[in-house]
């Protein structure tokens, strides 16, 4: 994909992500060292996802090892398949203004005029099969505490589209359900004497009426 | 491709890592997971834990989900209230803001109102049949005002016989950005409640049949809709959908007209409540719709 052209709007971030850190020398894969010193290898395009491994890049000093504190091998890995798929097609001006209202209220249609004569292309919503890789890519985790760890490690290394993509399914597991089915399902401990509990319900009992 | 993309499948954490709760997580991090909930929801999470109470009441969680003039909206607020003008808004906590909002603010004396739907926050508009202009309605022969239950405005306009039914209507607001649907709130027949159950009469229902009654719509940025349809379906009340438009500028008002007639006048018709017009976000639809053809 190619990069941008120059924008105003686009910080000089986004143009040095978009341009793949031209004018740094390119090397070999980025060494991600885990928790338990089991090395991942990242290549370096997938590596600008990363805010923090690019800005490393840019220092020159994205050589050797460099340890996720925090982070063990399994998710690591997880993270670093993410970046290899999203990498080809990675648009940072698009994430970042995908990201700055992730609720709106509904979505603006403009439906096309009346006397308009040529057929709207229907374009595929998902051309490069990134949206269905993804859906795969969460619920083919384990269970809630690797999704944790994900967002952990993503949240770590700024990786926001990973971020998003994780709390989005976060969202999801809890969208609708009582706090009691989200305290089993998600292993929450209830820390509210019944006094409290009854307090809160009473603050946020507008949100249910009529 | 990638590192260890071949062994996904069944990772076990090696070692001594802790397994991650949702306490966990960066606090970053679990306000990005209520940015991206609903109010109701939001509100249920509030019960989860302490740590959850104040997330879900934090400022910028909220004003994510107010419409972007709600600034212009707590006007009407100050308006409606006795005594609550001059209220300080700023110094309110956005959760609380919400909160009000989502209650019906009513305007235009009260024959108007709108209100914030809590689960997605876009704007809904009630205008009841005194906010219309109904020709004849000043004829008892034609047209008299039943108070009921079943409107939430405690009356509606009901028709007993006429040959010229018209009922117009105009709104001037400023609706946040987005897509709505404008309807007509309808019954035919007329219902009472006879010990504690709920009956319908259709004595007076006619005329229906005959020809259909015409929609039309206009926005003053040139969108417009003409549609008709057989109004059918006694004993419950039916929302006749009369178009969509799109509000592009949360700062810009936009003025609609609507209206719905059956004016031929070789035939009478009758028997039918005239309830209210209601704005909703598309897709929004609390109740049974009948979209009309064009």
């Amino acid at each position: 994909m190619a990069p941008p052209a120059t924008d105003a709007a686009t910080t000089k971030q986004e143009q040095q992500h978009a341009a793949g850190g031209e004018g740094v020398e390119v090397g070999g894969d980025l060494r991600l060292v885990a928790e338990c010193g089991t090395v991942v290898r990242l290549s370096r395009s997938a590596a600008r996802m990363s805010t923090t491994l690019f800005d490393m890049i840019e220092a020159g000093c994205a050589e050797g090892g460099i340890p996720i504190k925090g982070a063990d091998v399994g998710t690591l890995r997880l993270v670093a398949a993410y970046c290899e798929k999203h990498a080809p097609h990675y648009d940072p001006v698009a994430s970042a203004a995908r990201l700055r209202d992730p609720f709106p209220p509904f979505p603006i249609e403009f439906t096309p005029a009346s006397y308009a004569v040529k057929p709207v292309t229907q374009l595929d919503p998902d051309p490069h099969g990134l949206e269905a890789w993804d859906r795969k890519f969460i619920s083919d985790l384990p269970d809630n505490s690797a999704l944790f760890n994900l967002i952990i490690v993503a949240n770590l290394m700024a990786i926001e589209d990973l971020v998003d993509l994780g709390c989005t399914a976060v969202a999801d597991k809890m969208r609708g359900k009582t706090p009691d089915e989200i305290r089993v399902a998600l292993d929450i401990e209830n820390d509210y004497t019944p006094e409290q509990e009854a307090e809160v319900r009473r603050e946020n009992a507008w949100a249910f009426e009529d | 491709m990638g590192a260890g993309a071949s062994d996904l499948a069944g990772v076990e954490p090696r070692g001594k890592v802790a397994r991650a709760g949702l306490g966990d997580l960066p606090e970053l991090c679990a306000a990005e997971v209520l940015l991206r909930l609903g109010a109701p929801d939001v509100c249920r999470l509030a019960r989860l834990n302490r740590a959850f109470r104040g997330a879900a009441a934090a400022d910028f969680v909220w004003e994510a989900k107010l419409p972007g003039n709600y600034g212009r909206l707590l006007r009407f607020v100050d308006d409606a209230e006795e005594g609550g003008s001059g209220r300080d808004w700023s110094a309110v906590g956005k959760k609380d803001v919400f909160a009000r909002l989502a209650k019906p603010v009513p305007f235009d004396g009260g024959k108007r109102e709108f209100w914030l739907e809590k689960s997605k926050g876009g704007i809904c508009m009630a205008l009841s049949s005194k906010a219309l202009v109904i020709t004849g309605i000043d004829d008892r022969r034609y047209w008299i005002n039943m108070p009921t239950a079943e409107s939430r405005f405690q009356s509606i306009a009901y028709l007993q016989q006429i040959w010229w039914f018209e009922v117009v209507g105009e709104v001037d607001f400023c609706f946040p950005a987005g897509t709505y649907s404008l309807y007509f709130r309808l019954h035919l027949g007329k219902s009472s409640t006879r010990f504690g159950r709920r009956i319908c009469s259709s004595e007076q229902v006619h005329g229906w049949d005959k020809k259909p009654v015409r929609f039309q719509f206009s926005t003053s940025d040139g969108q417009h809709a003409v549609s008709q349809c057989y109004l059918d379906e006694p004993g419950s009340w039916i929302l006749y959908h009369v178009g969509d438009f799109v509000a592009s500028c949360s700062e810009e008002s936009i003025k609609l007209k609507f209206s719905l007639a059956q004016i031929d006048c070789t035939h009478t018709k009758g028997g039918l409540c005239v309830d209210s017009v209601l704005i909703y976000p598309k897709g929004f639809e609390p109740e049974r719709v009948i979209k009309a053809q064009k």
